[in-house]
């Protein structure tokens, strides 16, 4: 697992109150079960601290492997 | 994977139509005596005047959703530039995993690029999105008010 990924998994983890170890790059939104409000929010603590990711690639965000690709 | 994409308005008006359906029953008020008529022509009309924005979600090719709006001057403010109001949008419940956020990102993006100064939406009082619209940098500027006379 790449430093971007473990970082990005410590988020998204500590703002779902998920384990670390159930996400992974092949995690999808839905597989994480968050609506619309809550991928904002979500987006928006990990934009916090590792950056923004670019208004045109947010639609393409699938997976957590997609929002490192799209992280600067 | 869920895609966004303009699209013209009679081919997805075709498509569209089970969808016009299940939104109008999740979502309109007074269903007995405000039947779900949409006027084709009107849409044809605006989309040859230029004044016609359709976007669609689709999940590996298959429509879930939309966006449809309006896009033109505001006669109260017609050198402020193009300005896009939402007409309706739409997700289907069980695609509801963040596709709405990403339908207004994707919305409120392409507007940017046409330069439009402004858009506007809104939303029912039974399906209130002002959580997600205020996190996605939109202001609650107005209130919207129905009497029915029939």
């Amino acid at each position: 697992m790449t430093f971007k990924l473990a970082h990005l998994t410590a988020i998204i983890a500590r703002e779902l109150e998920k384990s670390a170890d159930s996400i992974s790059a092949s995690t999808t939104l839905e597989d994480l079960g968050i609506d619309s409000l809550e991928f904002i929010e979500l987006l928006q603590a990990i934009e916090d601290e590792m950056g923004r990711v670019p208004d045109h690639a947010i639609a393409h965000i699938e997976t957590v492997g997609d929002i490192v690709k799209y992280l600067p | 994977m869920i895609t966004f994409q303009e699209e013209q308005f009679d081919p997805f008006f075709n498509e569209a139509q089970d969808l016009f359906r299940e939104h109008w029953q999740e979502l309109a008020l007074n269903q007995v005596k405000i039947p779900m008529d949409l006027d084709r022509e009107r849409y044809q009309n605006l989309e040859k005047s230029g004044m016609l924005f359709v976007l669609t979600a689709r999940k590996d090719g298959q429509l879930i959703g939309y966006l449809v709006a309006f896009p033109m001057t505001h006669p109260h403010y017609k050198s402020a530039g193009l300005m896009c109001l939402t007409d309706m949008y739409y997700i289907q419940p069980e695609h509801r995993k963040g596709a709405g956020a990403k339908l207004f990102i994707e919305f409120e993006r392409r507007m940017k690029e046409r330069g439009a100064v402004q858009i506007m939406t809104g939303c029912k009082r039974h399906q209130d999105h002002t959580a997600l619209f205020e996190k996605l940098g939109w202001t609650n500027s107005d209130l919207t008010f129905v009497k029915v006379l029939v």
